[in-house]
């Protein structure tokens, strides 16, 4: 039956200017490397041993390796886990409080990137990631949520 | 137990009310067509980022916007092999009358127990946070219910076995 | 504020004419006229309330200022009408050479020629050709690179700004020999052949643009995109970069459609269901207000019934930390209506009466199939 193969053929793939590419829907961002996510994720757990959690959020928040490849986005989102994970429950609106919008939004980008990995379904951290979740669309509203959604750069 | 579900339902509700930002979009591949372009796939940019919302392993939703269609998907906590073959029947039994629904997809999505496909026509004829509350109060009432058929379904064949037993008394 | 019901299909687009006393409503696959007269909108009766030629979606309709009426639609195709003498509406032929969906139309200011935008990656720019009774177009095809969702035209009838979900806000030059005086030069560009490229802008987040336009002056430019932001472009000089560009994230849900009302002020509308009041200059943007806010109309809801389904009494504080508690709700369980007056997004917003230079009242519709006016 191999002469019905060419209907399965998407022939659209193949006109030059019909379709828009990855590469023209991301916008520009600097290219990340494993050796300073490594830098950043000393310092972030430097900072969490001293039991600094607080401090150690915006470092990871504003490292957001938007420009790295899935190994280095995955390993930072360990860090912002450990990070979270760190974070007493009660201090959790001070805390988002205290970020600036920006780093607000990339919360909520590692937030859903979390639950979304098997490190944040496994036990407890589901819990913790929800917690975090309802405190800072509390401060952020809907806004946030949505710039998760419609941003093409992704942590 | 409604202590712990609280945060996840409210972050579904959250999640939901940014993904149904839905509007009317005909088709760039098929000439006047118009395709939910969540199924279709077939333009990059009409897509938005996918969103998982997980209490733990056995229990998430995933919603995948788009410009004119929202696609959400719902695992149903299923702890043993009497709640899996339950939930299994209960949505064979909803997906069975799919047209019925609306907005109810006849497959779920690969490792999720039931899909909904929402598209810009049902958000234009029926209220946004109604769509919402919708969905929210599904995914209330079907871990009740799954866990009130299993207390039903246990009873049951304790009532059986004794009778099956007074037999042998 | 007014409100008149128009029926409960969607509503995709609708334009007042040049005096305000009807208004053309783009619904499902016709366009309907109705009259505005002494606070209230009643359909054009007869043959001439509805102008049918399309099979699918209307997308668009806009009326210039010397009356005529153009429509366009997902069946690719767009129409000229022109009031006859005895009343009635006649079609005129348009040349779009589009292959997909029409999406948006917009006249020029002087009623010359109009803007179409399309899902096939083109805006077909139409002028009328006497010799042969009909609108032809050209097209601006480059750097578009997916579905245009927005036209908007600079006062000197020359410049044509677009959104599209390429995540781009573009300025082209729309100038046609023969039809256009040659324009003087702006901060946008100073030689304007057709489909000149004058200015590219894109958030950093690269969302969708749902809608664009132009300050009164036409010296500035603002769009919204899907990110929930709002943005606005004062250019410096032809081929520089701008002089500012303010991207203002907010915390609401994405905007459809904006209006700048001065120089210094912009309504947008979106999802939320109401009107957000922008202010500011190029050193910087804020919320300055809202028009129709739920959190200050509080409703005396009278419940429908005394007790829900459970036996619990409704509205009672108990009843609402229990719906906090199992639904997440914030909101009373039998508050069945939002506390806005739409009840579904807002997909158009358009300037209506003007005093002294500044827009006083803006109209809109949205999906619930309502008509708004909307005092500023």
């Amino acid at each position: 039956m191999s002469q019905i193969d060419f209907r399965r053929i998407d022939v659209d793939q193949y006109d030059p200017d019909s379709f828009i590419s990855k590469e023209d829907l991301t916008p520009p961002c600097k290219p990340v490397s494993a050796a300073e996510q490594q830098q950043v994720a000393t310092e972030i757990r430097g900072a969490i041993s001293r039991g600094e959690a607080k401090a150690a959020l915006p470092i990871a928040l504003d490292f957001a390796p938007y420009g790295g490849d899935d190994k280095v986005k995955d390993a930072h989102l360990k860090s912002v886990i450990e990070v979270l994970s760190a974070t007493k429950s009660a201090e959790i609106p001070s805390v988002v409080k205290a970020l600036n919008k920006e780093q607000q939004d990339v919360l909520i980008k590692y937030l859903y990137k979390a639950m979304g990995s098997p490190q944040g379904q496994s036990q407890g951290v589901g819990a913790i990631l929800l917690a975090w979740y309802e405190k800072t669309v509390d401060i952020t509203g809907q806004g946030a949520v949505v710039r998760y959604m419609s941003d093409r750069r992704t942590v | 137990m409604s202590q712990s579900l609280r945060p996840y339902l409210l972050a579904v509700r959250t999640s939901l009310t940014a993904a149904l930002c839905l509007e009317d979009f005909g088709s760039q591949v098929a000439e006047r067509h118009n395709v939910p372009e969540v199924e279709s796939g077939k333009s990059a940019e009409a897509l938005l980022n996918p969103m998982t919302i997980a209490r733990n392993e056995n229990e998430m939703v995933l919603i995948e916007p788009s410009i004119n269609s929202v696609r959400v998907s719902i695992r149903i906590k299923q702890a043993d092999e009497i709640e899996r073959i339950l939930v299994h029947q209960f949505t064979r039994f909803l997906t069975g009358r799919a047209e019925s629904f609306y907005i109810l997809r006849r497959k779920p999505v690969p490792g999720y127990s039931i899909s909904f496909l929402i598209t810009n026509f049902h958000t234009e004829t029926m209220l946004k946070h109604k769509l919402v509350d919708f969905i929210i109060e599904f995914m209330e009432v079907v871990d009740k219910e799954i866990s009130e058929m299993k207390l039903v379904l246990n009873a049951r064949a304790r009532f059986i076995a004794e009778s099956y037993l007074v037999a042998f008394d | 504020m007014e409100s008149f019901r128009l029926g409960t299909t969607a509503i995709a687009d609708h334009s007042f004419n040049k005096d305000h006393t009807f208004v053309a409503v783009a619904r499902e696959n016709n366009v309907t006229l109705l009259q505005r007269a002494n606070g209230k909108i009643r359909p054009v009766p007869g043959k001439a309330g509805t102008l049918r030629f399309h099979d699918k979606t209307v997308t668009g309709v806009d009326i210039s200022c010397d009356g005529r009426i153009v429509t366009c639609s997902q069946d690719r195709n767009a129409t000229v009408w022109e009031l006859q003498q005895d009343g009635t509406w006649k079609p005129f032929l348009v040349v779009l050479r589009i292959n997909r969906a029409a999406t948006t139309v917009r006249w020029s200011p002087d009623g010359s020629k109009f803007a179409v935008g399309s899902g096939a990656r083109i805006i077909a720019v139409c002028y009328f050709e006497a010799e042969n009774d009909w609108w032809i177009s050209k097209h601006i095809k480059k750097p578009i690179r997916s579905t245009i969702t927005s036209v908007a035209w600079h006062p000197n009838n020359v410049l044509l700004a677009a959104g599209s979900t390429d995540g781009h806000a573009r300025v082209f030059s729309g100038y046609i020999k023969g039809v256009d005086a040659k324009p003087a030069p702006t901060a946008w560009g100073e030689r304007l052949p057709f489909q000149h490229l004058c200015g590219e802008f894109a958030n950093k987040t690269y969302a969708w643009v749902h809608d664009v336009a132009f300050s009164p002056s036409g010296n500035s430019l603002a769009y919204v995109s899907h990110d929930s932001s709002i943005t606005v472009v004062y250019p410096s000089a032809p081929d520089a970069p701008p002089k500012a560009v303010i991207n203002l994230d907010t915390s609401f849900q994405p905007f459809r459609s904006l209006v700048w009302t001065t120089e210094d002020q912009i309504v947008a509308g979106g999802y939320d269901c109401y009107p957000i009041i922008f202010g500011g200059s190029q050193s910087g943007w804020k919320q300055t207000g809202a028009i129709d806010d739920p959190k200050k109309n509080k409703k005396n809801s009278g419940p429908a019934s005394q007790f829900d389904e459970d036996g619990m009494p409704t509205g009672s504080a108990l009843n609402m930390f229990r719906a906090m508690d199992l639904k997440g709700t914030t909101q009373q369980p039998n508050d069945d209506d939002l506390l806005t007056i739409h009840q579904s997004p807002i997909v158009t917003l358009r300037p209506l009466d003007e005093e002294g230079g500044r827009v006083t009242t803006i109209s809109s519709t949205g999906g619930d199939g309502q008509l708004v006016i909307y005092r500023v």
